[in-house]
């Protein structure tokens, strides 16, 4: 990426080689990615592996060391994160994406000084673990139209309403929960605040939401009568929306660098699947396999601009839509492709799913059968879906990137 | 090295925008195919000498500005932004690739010089048969004691009307080399094809026993083919993502404007989705594009590949955004004075002249293939 000889390029080449070393040392040297782990054996893993990432400053990398974090530059965040992603082992445990990334970076935005000693060390410890709390039955698209609400009763917030899509809500301790807390003010924005809530509470019940990959790492929680601190507020109250776009704005810098990894990552197994059955001949599929490569090399010079824009300093904004539009699309086009490489063998998959995460792209390692393509194929149709419908994302790029002019809308 | 163009780069960038868009503005573009007198024009001293755009990519020590392929993008995205019609691909950028790839000392300084005071035009034959890869059509090379005839025809051979020289890809055994003829050579002849593209001069280019000069070592023609294919999928790729991003500016520009069902057609989601998804190939395909750019500055390994990648994927775009602005004029964008369909002329023959993104995409497969 940057030109030897630079002096500040060495540091960075001396200090990925330290980063690896840290992350092979306390790996079998026939280790192939977390994909490969059997599902019964992940959570210890996981467990074991964030304790090894915290004991050398490799967890919350993006805090300051004040906070507990490593205060490692921009540039440093990124060697950790495509370390990791070519390693194929987590940056951290299952909830770690909500609580150090989303939740600690805009606590040290928006929180309190309190807010920040309380709360920081707690979610690196792992003693706290945390979900997001913002799509509802009702509400997905249209979040602002959500309905959960909380009224102040002395010293408390009281939340009465239901959230959905909540991932690993069943492994956390707590939420962070995107309710209406006023009525008042022109717009439905308005009136939003983020309360920082306790799962374990007779107020609270977390249900499993099954999808049809059969897996459920989904949730709805129900609030009935829920309590928090009436200081548990992210920012101010009334502020939700705007903490929301913010919270929701701090992955973005390093996905940029991780994801093209990855999902090239899943176009040489899709490459190697097509050799195995003998399908690369076939013109059909080659043109496909050829269009495939030249999309997931695209994705990865869009990424390396994003990367050099993000290390310039410039914030990452509507530009992500084009990101999500494109690496959301490609694997589905991907898993597509993959399953006609498979032909009928689609119909009985042999062999587990995917193993780990493997969201939005498999884990590394991952096993190349015809049981974890059905499998991502399966999962690939929320894609367009989830982290904004693409229909949308499309808005937000005409409206925000071209300028061109808003919807007239019943509910403004 | 970033991906970004720095402060020069982007002072380079306006200042050639502003330049075509004043004396070679889009508005302008059909007045010759219209019975008007083109309202301005661009001579190529005013390239050379005021905007100093030719000798860009030419050493300083043989007066040019010691650019590099950067550099050459950053004026070649501008050039087919405003689907300017002349000489840059063929003398600034690709004469001036070979002459420094071959190594010819006498032919850099015959050359180079009077190429930068815009004194010198040059055409390239034989570029579309090396970007399709099918150096079996090249003319035949027939050399005695160093003094060589070539044999054969070259198609699509662009701005050879006014070339002092044309540069030539001929076989030689099985192998490829460079050749020097000098306009006006025993048998050689031009025939000027009415081309679909209106803002691209192309000819067939027919070699008969012509007398021809070998630039640089007998040995060097494979990497100056090479070089060549590699400059000229990253400058095409350029050309073809500024005529793409110009598409899409001047179908934003009438979504705005034009109103139906009193409202701009921009607020109603067909358009505005049809528009994010130009922008998303145009983006995609620029990033490419930047990447290829730097891959072949340094030589890296996936130079090539990256250069045909970049190729593809801004081939496709450009056909995409011309074929999609076109819709989004509607009617008025189907009119013969409407610049809508120079646009698409342009994307058509882009689909075909320097290798098709289908075949280049094949040629990436089966080398990441081989390499798996």
């Amino acid at each position: 990426m940057t030109t030897r000889g630079a002096p500040e390029a060495d540091n960075l080449e001396q200090f990925r080689e330290k980063v690896r070393t840290i992350l092979m040392d306390r790996l079998p040297p026939s280790w192939e990615g977390i994909g490969r782990v059997p599902a019964d054996q992940q959570s210890t893993f996981r467990d074991a592996w964030r304790a090894h990432l915290h004991a050398h400053g490799l967890l919350a990398v993006q805090w300051p060391a004040a906070y507990g974090g490593s205060g490692m530059s921009p540039a440093e965040q990124v060697i950790v994160a495509e370390e990791c992603t070519r390693v194929g082992v987590p940056q951290g445990g299952l909830n770690d994406n909500f609580g150090i990334q989303m939740l600690g970076s805009t606590l040290l935005k928006f929180g309190t000084e309190d807010q920040k000693h309380q709360l920081l060390p707690a979610i690196l410890s792992g003693e706290q673990k945390w979900c997001q709390g913002f799509s509802e039955p009702d509400a997905g698209s249209d979040l602002a139209g959500l309905r959960t609400s909380a009224v102040l009763d002395g010293d408390e917030w009281v939340i009465e309403g239901q959230k959905i899509w909540t991932s690993y809500a069943h492994l956390a301790s707590h939420i962070f929960v995107l309710c209406r807390t006023s009525s008042t003010g022109p717009r439905k924005h308005d009136g939003l605040s983020i309360l920082l809530v306790e799962i374990d509470q007779p107020g609270i019940e977390v249900r499993p939401l099954k999808t049809m990959t059969g897996e459920a790492e989904f949730n709805e929680v129900f609030f009935t009568g829920a309590r928090c601190g009436k200081s548990e507020v992210l920012g101010e109250v009334g502020q939700g929306w705007t903490v929301a776009m913010t919270l929701l704005g701090f992955e973005r810098g390093e996905a940029a660098a991780t994801l093209p990894i990855r999902f090239r990552a899943d176009f040489d197994r899709l490459l190697l699947l097509a050799r195995e059955r003998g399908r690369t001949e076939d013109p059909d599929i080659r043109r496909r396999l050829a269009s495939c490569f030249g999309r997931v090399e695209e994705m990865r010079c869009l990424g390396q601009v994003a990367l050099d824009r993000w290390l310039e300093g410039a914030d990452i904004g509507p530009e992500s839509s084009l990101h999500k539009l494109l690496w959301s699309e490609w694997i589905q086009d991907a898993t597509e492709l993959a399953l006609d490489i498979l032909g009928t063998e689609s119909i009985t998959p042999q062999g587990e799913g995917l193993q780990g995460v493997s969201f939005p792209a498999s884990e590394a390692g991952s096993e190349n059968t015809s049981g974890t393509w059905v499998d991502y194929f399966m999962r690939a149709r929320a894609a367009t879906i989830y982290a904004g419908s693409n229909e949308i994302q499309r808005n937000i790029v005409a409206e925000r990137l071209l300028g061109l002019p808003r919807e007239a809308r019943t509910d403004r | 090295m970033t991906l970004l163009l720095d402060a020069d780069q982007r002072d380079l960038q306006t200042l050639v925008r502003s330049f075509l868009s004043k004396k070679w503005p889009t508005s302008s573009l059909m007045d010759e195919h219209m019975g008007r007198p083109p309202a301005t024009s661009v001579t190529w001293s005013e390239l050379a000498e005021d905007l100093d755009v030719v000798g860009l990519a030419v050493p300083e020590a043989f007066g040019g500005s010691d650019g590099t392929l950067t550099e050459l993008a950053v004026v070649a995205r501008e050039m087919g932004r405003a689907l300017y019609t002349g000489p840059y691909l063929s003398t600034a950028a690709l004469a001036v690739t070979s002459l420094m790839e071959s190594g010819d000392d006498a032919a850099m300084s015959a050359h180079l010089p009077r190429i930068a005071r815009g004194e010198l035009t040059i055409a390239l034959a034989g570029l579309h048969e090396v970007m399709e890869g099918t150096t079996s059509q090249l003319p035949v090379a027939t050399g005695l004691d160093g003094d060589w005839t070539l044999d054969g025809s070259t198609r699509f051979v662009m701005d050879v009307d006014g070339a002092e020289y044309i540069f030539v890809f001929g076989q030689v055994g099985a192998d490829v080399a460079l050749f020097q003829v000098a306009a006006g050579a025993h048998g050689l002849s031009t025939d000027a094809q009415d081309s679909l593209d209106l803002t691209r001069r192309l000819a067939t280019v027919g070699w008969a026993s012509t007398p021809a000069v070998m630039l640089g070592a007998p040995d060097r023609g494979h990497a100056i083919a090479r070089r060549v294919r590699m400059t000229a999928a990253v400058l095409v790729a350029s050309e073809d993502i500024g005529a793409a991003e110009q598409c899409l500016d001047m179908a934003v520009r009438y979504a705005k404007d034009r109103k139906q069902f009193g409202r701009p057609i921009g607020s109603f989601q067909s358009i505005k989705h049809r528009c994010a998804d130009m922008l998303l190939a145009i983006e995609a395909a620029k990033a490419a594009a930047a990447y290829a750019g730097r891959a072949v500055r340094q030589d890296a390994d996936d130079a090539e590949t990256a250069a045909l990648n970049a190729h593809a994927a801004c081939s496709d775009a450009l056909h995409l955004a011309a074929t999609s602005a076109g819709q989004v004029f509607g009617g008025i964008g189907y009119t013969w004075e409407h610049p809508m369909h120079l646009y698409l002329r342009r994307a058509v023959a882009s689909r075909f002249l320097f290798g098709t993104a289908p075949a280049h995409r094949d040629e990436v497969l089966q080398r990441h293939l081989d390499a798996l």
